[in-house]
């Protein structure tokens, strides 16, 4: 079964149910949004939408990108993570042409923006919506007029179409109440949404859509309902999306592929699945979260620990030559402790294919500079034909409705059954068991009143594999 | 000794610099936003609105505090030369040399100074503000030319409402020497306001129009400038707008002159 076929039979591919009543929606007064038109899966096959290729910039004497190299396909999502200064507003910023690189060239929709200007970068940019971090909506306008300004500034659009676009793209977002108050009269979340409004009402020419960390200073629930957003926005738009974050749980959510930036280069660019089996010393600590010291008690319980450090004694590990100088041999601990080399589910070699180790050393300071960024390979991008393409639109798919799952049943106002409780924790353990590797879990539905797992099988059964990792 | 060439030259060198690029940005801007005036598609109803409601921030906000400043500059003007004239016998002269004085070059210099600190200021901070929390960048990305959307409604502002007060204030310096003139030297009102009549030119008038205009578009040229190159959040935005002011303060000072100069000098037109 392939192509077609398989995707109507991918119950993934099928309109998205209303979900019930959560607290979210009633605090957010988010109504259910219609059924969604059709879902765009990313096309690898033609020319990216967006290619950063080698850019290079310096702001003074600080170097912040140090040749990232990044082919963004149309319809993909991708997220851009890494640490504060790595890069990744800057990079936004090229795509945006805000700023010019001093080395290497901004290709988008198969133009080249580098050199672009004038009327030719205005041009270029009608293809770009941009969803900033703090939606910097006009604070003088109302939201109305600000969503409409792109629209009364770049079109000739009557009056009442422009009202009748404004207002479609207000209520797409859950917010046409919102139309006759000022920025300042509304809060972070709805002026995120404000922003994505009028990120998108330039419909005709719009192509891509960059969210500038969306999630950022939002509570939990206010987030999931961003990244709904986000996900909704590709579904009905069929859109590119870059987003840049920090937050893990977001770009799991969202992401078809997660691009870690480091030290001015991309550390790795994968899937949501690559990302958290990935064996880039950098990106495990990243994505597991780990203070400097806790990455080396990690390394040290994984078997290895060298003398210069968590990087280079990760990278190197995780590399498999156990016998390289320096070297300091510790007990491998069970699976119940916390680390990367113990993760529940077997890590794919590099022989695997599944990281390019080309740019490790680069990233350790074992090598040398490298001048090259690392992006995935064009012959390992997954086809949307390919029923049993790995992971990209799938694995997050299954993440982002185990998460949905597992908010909808934490939101509920009944607490969730035992077997629905075992049911998501299944999946939380099919899609998340790089985390099985705490000792108890201490969500109270989980268990009985006398604190035992409430479902032979469920976890915490004696026999039940450890799921700490949802935390992840 | 080298090394101390070095420092100083390379000093001299960075200032020149960043002098330079800080007057090419101003001026690249300025022409954009003054080329924007004149593109018919610049004037909707709405860019025309923006236009009047930042006239009305320049104009009848500032009015107050003008005309309060113009009439104490009256009040100096004629007591200081009043009492000095006075001596000689001579202070019936003093509404002469109050309308001189004030409309060459008091009227303008002093609206400009009030214009800089209370309007050149605000411009500064709230572009400054905009452009920390990437409202300017968001316009760019909507190919919306914060030349043409902020800059340009501005500098028409200040154009035509820095002449409109300087006029204000001419008229309330005059005056407030005038009453000066009454209650301190004993001159009678229509001896000084004969003698005001013969101190005003048509020259006099239309080069301190001139200087207005100057100082108008030098305030939202400069405070403009400064607030779209903010960074650095809120002491960014503090740095921006008191150099804003000290810039338009000093500008205003070497315009000033060398319209004098031009106008009344020994080369003078």
């Amino acid at each position: 079964m392939s192509g077609p076929e398989a995707q109507a039979q991918d119950p993934l591919d099928q309109p998205t149910p209303a979900p019930p009543p959560t607290m979210a929606g009633d605090l957010m007064d988010q109504t259910p949004l219609p059924a969604v038109a059709g879902f765009t899966h990313p096309d690898y096959s033609g020319q990216p939408m967006i290619h950063l290729d080698g850019i290079h910039k310096a702001f003074g004497s600080r170097q912040i990108l140090r040749g990232i190299d990044l082919a963004i396909y149309p319809g993909e999502t991708v997220c851009l993570i890494g640490g504060s200064g790595t890069g990744k507003s800057v990079s936004l910023k090229h795509i945006m042409r805000l700023i010019d690189p001093d080395r290497g060239q901004v290709w988008l929709d198969g133009e080249n923006i580098t050199e672009a200007h004038g009327s030719r970068l205005q041009l270029a940019r009608t293809k770009l919506g941009v969803n900033f971090q703090f939606g910097a909506l006009l604070n003088w306008m109302t939201i109305f007029e600000n969503v409409a300004l792109p629209l009364r500034e770049n079109t000739r659009m009557k009056d009442k179409e422009i009202e009748q676009r404004v207002m479609a793209k207000l209520e797409l977002l859950s917010i046409p109440h919102a139309r006759d108050l000022f920025p300042t009269e509304i809060s972070g979340g709805m002026a995120k949404r404000a922003g994505l409004a009028r990120a998108v009402v330039m419909e005709e020419s719009l192509k891509v859509i960059l969210y500038d960390e969306p999630t950022s200073g939002l509570d939990p629930i206010s987030t999931a309902v961003v990244d709904e957003m986000i996900n909704d926005m590709k579904k009905r738009l069929g859109l590119t999306q870059v987003i840049v974050t920090h937050d893990m749980t977001s770009a799991y959510r969202t992401a078809d592929r997660i691009a870690v930036l480091h030290q001015g280069r991309v550390a790795q660019f994968g899937t949501p699945h690559e990302i958290q089996h990935s064996k880039v010393p950098y990106v495990q600590q990243f994505v597991l979260g780990l203070s400097t010291s806790e990455a080396l008690e990690v390394n040290k319980k994984s078997g290895r620990l060298r003398k210069s450090g968590i990087i280079q004694a990760l990278s190197k590990s995780d590399a498999g030559d156990a016998g390289d100088e320096g070297s300091v041999e510790a007990p491998r601990l069970g699976p119940k402790d916390l680390g990367p080399a113990d993760l529940a589910e077997p890590i794919p070699t590099a022989s695997d294919g599944v990281d390019d180790y080309s740019d490790l050393g680069d990233i350790a300071g074992l090598e040398g500079p490298s001048e090259e960024g690392e992006t995935l390979p064009s012959d390992r991008l997954p086809s949307a034909e390919d029923p049993d393409a790995p992971i990209l639109r799938r694995g997050t798919e299954r993440a982002s409705r185990s998460f949905n799952s597992r908010r909808v049943a934490a939101l509920s106002k009944e607490p969730p059954s035992a077997g629905q409780s075992a049911n998501w924790l299944a999946e939380s353990q099919d899609d998340l068991s790089t985390d099985a590797n705490r000792d108890d879990l201490s969500t109270d539905a989980n268990r009985d009143d006398a604190g035992q797992p409430a479902t032979p099988g469920a976890p915490n059964a004696p026999d039940a594999p450890d799921l700490q990792g949802e935390q992840l | 000794m080298l090394a101390r060439a070095k420092l100083i030259f390379g000093g001299i060198g960075s200032t020149l610099v960043g002098v330079t690029q800080v007057s090419g940005f101003s001026l690249v801007l300025a022409a954009r936003a003054i080329g924007a005036i004149f593109h018919r598609s610049t004037w909707t109803w709405r860019r025309f609105h923006m236009v009047v409601r930042q006239s009305y921030v320049a104009g009848i906000e500032s009015l107050p505090v003008t005309l309060v400043v113009a009439l104490f500059i009256g009040f100096l003007l004629a007591l200081s030369a009043g009492v000095e004239l006075a001596k000689y016998g001579q202070q019936a002269i003093v509404g002469q040399l109050v309308a001189v004085s004030v409309v060459r070059e008091f009227g303008p210099f002093m609206t400009g100074l009030i214009l800089a600190a209370n309007v050149g200021s605000s411009m500064a901070a709230e572009l400054g503000t905009m452009k920390v929390s990437e409202e300017i960048d968001a316009l760019e990305v909507m190919s919306i030319d914060p030349a043409r959307f902020l800059v340009m409604p501005r500098i028409v502002s200040m154009a035509v409402m820095t002449p409109i007060l300087t006029v204000f204030s001419d008229a309330v310096a005059i005056l407030g020497g005038g009453i000066i003139s009454m209650t301190q030297l004993g001159v009678s009102w229509p001896k000084y306001y004969q003698n005001v009549l013969a101190g005003l030119s048509i020259k006099g008038i239309y080069t301190g129009l001139l200087k207005a205009l100057v100082f108008g578009l030098v305030i939202a040229i400069v405070s403009c400038s400064e607030g779209l190159r903010t960074s650095g959040g809120a002491v960014g935005v503090g740095r921006a707008t008191r150099r804003s002011v000290i810039l338009c303060y000093l500008l205003i000072l070497v315009f000033g002159y060398f319209g004098t100069a031009i106008f009344y000098g020994k080369a003078s037109l």
